[in-house]
């Protein structure tokens, strides 16, 4: 009895300290957690970097550094995808804009027959944390099947991935808006 | 006379102990940036994941401790991995809760709702989270019914098959491990390790648990030969097998039995063996005492045996000095009567019985005692007789052996006899380390 209560001790304790000392050593986060975080894209958002009110991140990176943490909450800002390379004027799909939410952003690509969407894939998705990137997996496949099935934006929100399912139609809306306009990437 | 074994084969598996935790909890620290845990949601969930990682290491080790392998055994005995089994019990509980409550916690407030409705959402939309939530509660109910007052509420062979449940802990928290574990569910080093990890215990338990015994049995295969009244209720069961000149078994050690014989077959009950092995046979002594023990006298010989053992460190190999002490209480005679065999000549024992029909295997008893130099002591009576209660106190002790702390002491008896003793004994001023137990189960 007096053994177990120890180790509960202990692990209360060896817990605490190793939080602690990965939280205390917030001087420098920047430097550190590039160094921590192995291979990253430069310029990647960082823990303690300023919240930006717009989402300033940078587009292109497909895998941000840093683990889940105190991400800015932005709300729900978007950002056009950087503008599509010279493509050959009749191509059969159309990007959506990267929409961003706490945990990440959604961005996805049309197939298409004409001006009909034919199947929904992803650029990105939220995948930096475990269940995101579960919870991501489950909207992509629902919510992509649905898509192709209405033909249109105005889908349901998987239940427990609401922010993400939101930016996913965000991102779909735009998207088939610019199929109607013409536009192909 | 076994060669003696010490305490390193104990101090390598706390080494391997630590050292795989440490194991464990290294990705979380490494894929964790530091200063990245700036508000309490972030916190509660690094905390949630350490908490996580320990557990289902745990979890494994836990495993592991009652796998019945022989060489962890022989390491350090089985005993020690059954007490490690019940302190690491209570701590993976709490460490499962904690992690839960703290994940809850944190993800609760990086969606802006409360643990509860977290709870609720990850039951309900997150694949592999119903099956965790449900491991938990299992594993807790496992935990009550172990501790000890309830457990000894309850039939053995109903607690057996409680306790057996933590398997499906296993298999139902195995998914959110690796589809929703931070460390675990991208493809590399971690998640294979992880995996690898699972793989080496399920290979480790079904060796132990399976395949060990089944070829002790087509081995050995042991029959009934002979059943022998010892007093008016105790009974000898001499069994006899193959290749018998093989089996290594120590005095102090124990079998779980299963005799195949009509009514008998469906429950298995540890038995200590009652003498040294001989190459020709094992013996068995039983006290009588409930419905199954009354069937073991009407075993017939030729009767097949199953038994999966040796196990138990109750035996010579652990001593630490030349000299013993042994007192055994009733039937905890019988390992003790083993024993006396490979024991260093000069030991002494204290033999307490309430009645001198309970005095079993005397004439073994004497004839050992001139042949190995034992002085033998017969102390009979109510615990609250004069006789027993002079014998039986830090003084009658010393009388009886002036040098008892430099000696090894061996318990055996019924649990409240060795608790009691074992009391009387430290009293008497003998080091913890050279007190060894055996609590019977009657």
């Amino acid at each position: 009895m007096r053994r177990a209560a120890l180790a509960v001790a202990g692990l209360a304790a060896g817990t605490s300290l190793l939080v602690v000392a990965k939280g205390g050593g917030g001087a420098a986060p920047d430097t550190v957690a590039a160094a921590n975080a192995g291979p990253t894209p430069s310029g990647s958002p960082s823990a303690a970097a300023p919240p930006a009110p717009d989402a300033a991140a940078p587009s292109a990176s497909g895998k941000p550094g840093t683990k889940q943490s105190a991400k800015p909450k932005p709300g729900k800002s978007s950002t056009k995808a950087a503008p599509p390379p010279a493509a050959p004027p009749k191509s059969n799909k159309v990007v959506g804009p990267r929409v961003q939410n706490p945990y990440g952003a959604v961005q996805v690509v049309l197939d298409l027959d004409g001006n009909r969407i034919t199947a929904v894939r992803t650029l990105e998705m939220p995948d930096v944390e475990a269940r995101s990137d579960q919870l991501s997996a489950l909207v992509e496949s629902q919510l992509g099947e649905e898509a192709v099935r209405e033909q249109g934006a105005d889908l349901d929100t998987v239940s427990g991935a609401t922010e993400t399912s939101e930016a996913y139609k965000e991102s779909l809306r735009r998207a088939i808006e610019r199929m109607k306009n013409g536009e192909r990437d | 006379m076994p060669a003696r074994r010490g305490g390193a084969g104990r101090r390598l598996l706390l080494l391997i102990f630590w050292a795989g935790l440490v194991l464990a909890v290294l990705p979380w620290w490494l894929t964790t940036p530091a200063g990245s845990l700036s508000d309490s949601g972030a916190v509660a969930l690094a905390a949630g994941r350490i908490v996580g990682l320990v557990a289902g290491y745990v979890m494994l080790v836990q495993i592991v401790l009652m796998s019945r392998l022989r060489l962890l055994d022989r390491l350090a005995g089985e005993e020690l991995m059954t007490r490690w089994h019940r302190d690491i019990g209570g701590a993976l509980i709490v460490a499962v809760l904690a992690h839960m409550a703290l994940i809850l916690v944190g993800y609760g407030a990086l969606d802006g709702v409360n643990p509860l409705v977290e709870a609720r959402v990850l039951a309900t939309g997150v694949p592999d989270m119903l099956t965790a939530f449900l491991s938990a509660g299992i594993l807790t109910a496992v935990g009550l019914f172990s501790v000890r007052a309830v457990r000894h509420a309850m039939p053995y062979e109903m607690w057996r098959w409680l306790h057996m449940s933590t398997y499906l802990v296993l298999y139902l928290s195995f998914g959110h491990q690796f589809s929703l574990g931070q460390q675990l569910f991208k493809p590399g080093v971690v998640r294979t390790g992880w995996l690898a990890a699972y793989v080496g215990v399920a290979v480790l338990l079904a060796y132990g648990r399976v395949i060990a015994p089944l070829v002790f049995n087509l081995r050995y295969a042991l029959r009934v030969a002979d059943v022998v009244a010892e007093g008016p209720d105790t009974i000898s069961i001499y069994l006899t097998g193959r290749r018998l000149d093989r089996l290594k078994v120590l005095g102090g050690q124990w079998f779980r039995f299963r005799f195949l014989a009509r009514g008998l077959w469906w429950q298995s009950h540890p038995f200590s063996v009652s003498a040294a092995q001989n190459g020709r046979w094992l013996r068995l002594t039983v006290k009588v005492v409930g419905a199954f023990t009354r069937e073991l006298r009407e075993l017939e010989s030729g009767a097949r045996v199953f038994a999966v053992g040796p196990r138990g460190s109750f035996t010579a190999a652990r001593r630490t000095a030349a000299r013993s002490l042994l007192i055994a209480g009733g039937i905890g005679i019988t390992p003790i009567r083993a024993m006396l065999e490979e024991l260093p000549p000069g030991a002494t024992l204290i033999y307490r019985a309430s009645t001198p029909a309970d005095v079993v295997l005397q004439r073994e008893i004497d004839w050992l005692a001139r042949a190995r130099d034992v002085d033998v002591w017969y102390v009979i009576g109510a615990r609250t007789d004069p006789g027993p209660r002079q014998v039986m106190s830090p003084t009658g002790l010393h009388q009886l052996v002036p040098d008892l702390e430099r000696r090894d002491v061996w318990l055996c008896g019924p649990p409240g006899f060795v608790e009691a003793t074992q009391k009387l004994v430290r009293r008497s001023g003998v080091p913890r380390k050279k007190i060894h137990l055996a609590a019977f189960e009657l």
